[in-house]
């Protein structure tokens, strides 16, 4: 019976139980106030009659469903059209870069960029003349414009880098060729005969996406409308508020969050369908004929393809430049493009509060990730060991990427509060580990599998035990991911926003809850300083990932082939 | 004594790869030839240790009168070679040396590095005890990887194609150097090769499969 049991339920699936069991308990407990109140059923009619709570909803509906197609879309056009050329090359090393910009950053740059007095404005008042801010609104429109162009400014060099990782298995370059000697032109030869393989692959990530956009709470606190906010930021606000009845608004706000999510995936799924049988249509139209060769489309689809990802990555790098003069500006009156004096006065002003939001943010991103590091190595360790594959339970481990985070991270601080752990700096580093974990076992899984058999074959034949070959031969050839993927760790757990504002209770500031805190009441100066410092350590950390292997190795050749 | 093939069969699924027994004496050389696919390498894997589990065994393994069988890896003292010298590119030609040697009792940290010293000696690379191993040649790298096999002192040696993939100028060489040092030592060695002249310079037993 026991050997029986223990086949069924390996200590790996044990622990990746262990690891889902508060994420699970989190998101039914996020619906228990609602559920328990004395009447629970009048709860649902109050937030049915919370003022533009459908606009809530559907905002958010909208903002998944724009931000997935559209980075999506910018992502295949921009592949389809460089096809791995020089230009392809060198954006996708620039798109790294930008993706280590926390997304708080990101907004908080694209507002001063696009705001009524923003460095856009000013660049057309330059030419145009104008000497007054015009009168539009595009930051916090009501139709969420902005939140779903801060959005994709992120998700795209996102979904970019997933493109890369998987394209290499795909064997584009033939079915290219293929398809061109058919009679397409390159840009719909590779979309027509690339796009579905590549698809299967990412689908995970763009779920993910989708998840993350209907959900997203530091976005939508800096672009985003606020009458009504999305419905993220609503249940946020119940969540906090001290008045009497707003948690189980909030409550009943996390479960209507968790059908947007729900109802979001399920939309995206029917459009799949839909474009699978467009692409049958397609291709069952038959290849063009080679004389009417639809020059114009592959025109169009090649200018889009280059333009649209690059102005992606540009917009962000811009809203990084406008932060930058923003916090050592001085008297700037509108229609000046640069100030017309500088100052030091909000780096000094901050370097006082610094301290502390940049201590936690360490511990906390440190702490997540080395326990990360160690969960993840002991579940690819004992896979190893057992010669076994994946094995069932390893979804669980991409659950927090999959549920809306402000409604399991809501029933999480329930079960702390019960359990009576105050918050701390310890339950924030606890929540961000389970942000980190997917994207350390996602990038460590495949190194660890790639490794030739061969050394750990070598390193036993030579008398090496099994623990000498995991430290002695295994580790350090696996030093490079490994350093790679604590980076990226790194980078993930310095941007979270929620799960340190929810598991925290607002009393462990970090640098991205101080950027954030500063969006209402902050002058743009204080901005622009806080967004540069909460940017600055996962900039620093992704400049380690990609020196750090070289400078370690140095003297070992060997190490670093095949990297650059 | 020596190394004792008893009876051994190897089968994937209901499909038998391969059957054979044999007696290889310490200092000869047995050389197995087949085609792809005829289970040669699973061979070599089943002697070392590492059968994929996918695979069936039955028969058994003796070394100087010990059952293999059971033991791990690492406990049977049966050395690989194999196409890539695949000296470790996180240690120093000296470390990839040392990571055989056995830890015997009373042996002093100085006597071990004198016996790497003397090793490197031996194979012409005075010197080199500090060197990155990627700044190797080809040939050096082959040598290298022999000696650290031998400084682990195995009681047998297991050869994985492992001329294959040198320049024809330095396969006679290498091939010459290998063979003489097993014959020097002692050791009972099974080869395994598509080459036909490997299995001439072996000058021991053929088993084609």
């Amino acid at each position: 019976m026991i050997p029986r049991l223990s086949r069924a339920l390996s200590l790996r699936d044990l622990l990746l139980l262990a690891l889902a069991a508060p994420l699970l308990a989190g998101s039914v407990l996020a619906f228990l106030p609602a559920l328990s109140a004395e009447s629970s059923q009048q709860i649902f009619f109050d937030l049915l009659d919370a003022p533009g709570i459908v606009s809530s909803a559907l905002l958010s509906l909208s903002a998944a469903l724009a931000t997935a197609a559209a980075s999506l879309s910018i992502v295949l056009l921009f592949l389809a059209a460089t096809q791995g050329n020089r230009v392809g090359r060198v954006v996708a090393k620039l798109t790294a870069p930008i993706l280590a910009v926390p997304h708080a950053a990101a907004a908080l740059g694209l507002a001063l960029l696009l705001a009524p007095s923003g460095f856009l404005s000013r660049g057309i008042a330059l030419i145009a003349g104008w000497d007054t801010p015009p009168d539009y609104l595009f930051v916090n429109h009501p139709n969420g414009a902005a939140l779903i162009l801060g959005l994709i400014v992120k998700e795209a060099p996102f979904l970019l880098l997933v493109c890369l990782a998987a394209l290499p298995n795909l064997d584009a370059p033939r079915r290219v060729a293929l398809a061109r000697s058919l009679g397409y032109a390159p840009a719909k030869a590779w979309l027509l005969t690339v796009t579905p393989a590549l698809y299967r692959q990412i689908r995970l990530p763009l779920f993910a996406v989708l998840v993350f956009a209907s959900s997203t709470v530091d976005v939508a606190l800096v672009l985003g409308p606020s009458l009504p906010p999305t419905l993220s930021v609503r249940i946020l606000d119940w969540f906090t508020a001290p008045t009497l009845g707003a948690r189980e608004l909030a409550a009943a706000a996390a479960m209507l969050q968790l059908a947007v999510s729900l109802i979001s995936l399920a939309i995206w799924i029917g459009v799949e369908t839909l474009a699978r049988t467009l692409y049958l249509y397609a291709i069952r139209r038959g290849a063009p004929q080679r004389i009417h060769h639809s020059h114009y489309t592959n025109l169009t689809l090649n200018g889009l393809g280059r333009m649209l990802l690059p102005t992606a990555l540009l917009v962000t790098g811009g809203g990084l430049l406008a932060l930058g003069v923003a916090s050592i500006a001085g008297d700037w009156r509108y229609p000046l493009v640069l100030p017309a004096d500088w100052t030091a006065g909000h780096w000094i002003a901050a370097q006082q509060n610094l301290f502390v939001p940049a201590r936690n943010a360490l511990t906390i991103a440190l702490g997540a990730v080395v326990a990360g590091m160690v969960i993840t190595l002991l579940l690819l360790e004992s896979q190893n060991r057992q010669k076994r594959h994946d094995g069932r339970l390893i979804w669980l481990l991409y659950l927090p990427l999959l549920i809306p985070q402000v409604v399991f991270l809501s029933g999480m601080v329930f079960m702390a509060e019960w359990l009576g752990l105050s918050p701390s700096v310890f339950l924030v580093a606890c929540g961000h580990l389970l942000f980190v974990l997917p994207y350390l076992y996602l990038t460590l899984s495949g190194a660890y599998a790639n490794l030739d058999p061969r050394w750990e074959a070598l390193a036993a034949t030579l008398g090496a035990s099994r623990s000498r070959r995991f430290w002695r031969v295994r580790l350090p050839l696996l030093s490079v991911p490994l350093i790679t993927a604590a980076m990226l760790g790194l980078v993930i757990s310095l941007g979270l926003y929620l799960p340190t504002q929810l598991l925290g209770a607002g009393r462990v500031p970090t640098l991205t809850t101080e950027a954030i805190a500063l969006v209402s009441a902050g002058s743009r100066g204080a901005v622009g300083t806080w967004a540069l410092l909460q940017s600055a350590l996962p900039t620093l950390c992704f400049m380690l990932a990609l020196l750090a292997p070289s400078l370690f190795w140095k003297r070992r050749k060997g190490m670093t082939r095949g990297i650059q | 004594m020596g190394l004792c093939l008893d009876d051994i069969e190897l089968s994937v699924g209901s499909r038998r790869l391969l059957a054979l027994s044999c007696q290889i004496e310490g200092g000869e050389i047995t050389t197995v030839m087949g085609p792809s696919g005829s289970g040669k390498s699973s061979l070599l894997a089943f002697i070392a240790g590492f059968l994929d589990p996918d695979f069936r065994a039955s028969g058994t393994l003796r070394l100087h009168g010990k059952v293999l069988n059971r033991l791990p890896a690492e406990q049977r003292r049966v050395g690989l070679l194999f196409q890539d010298a695949m000296l470790f590119p996180h240690l120093s030609v000296g470390d990839n040396l040392r990571f055989g040697l056995p830890q015997k009792t009373g042996d002093s940290q100085r006597q071990r590095d004198d016996k790497i010293e003397a090793a490197l000696e031996a194979l012409g690379l005075q010197d080199f005890a500090s060197r990155d191993p990627a700044t190797l040649s080809g040939g050096q790298q082959s040598r290298v990887a022999l000696m650290r096999l031998l400084l682990s002192e195995p009681q047998a040696i297991l050869l994985d194609e492992p001329f294959s993939k040198l320049d024809t100028s330095l396969k006679d060489e290498i091939r010459a150097f290998t063979f003489d040092s097993i014959r020097t030592a002692q050791i009972p060695a099974l080869l395994v090769t598509h080459d036909k002249g490997d299995a001439e310079s072996a000058r021991g037993p053929l088993i084609t499969l």
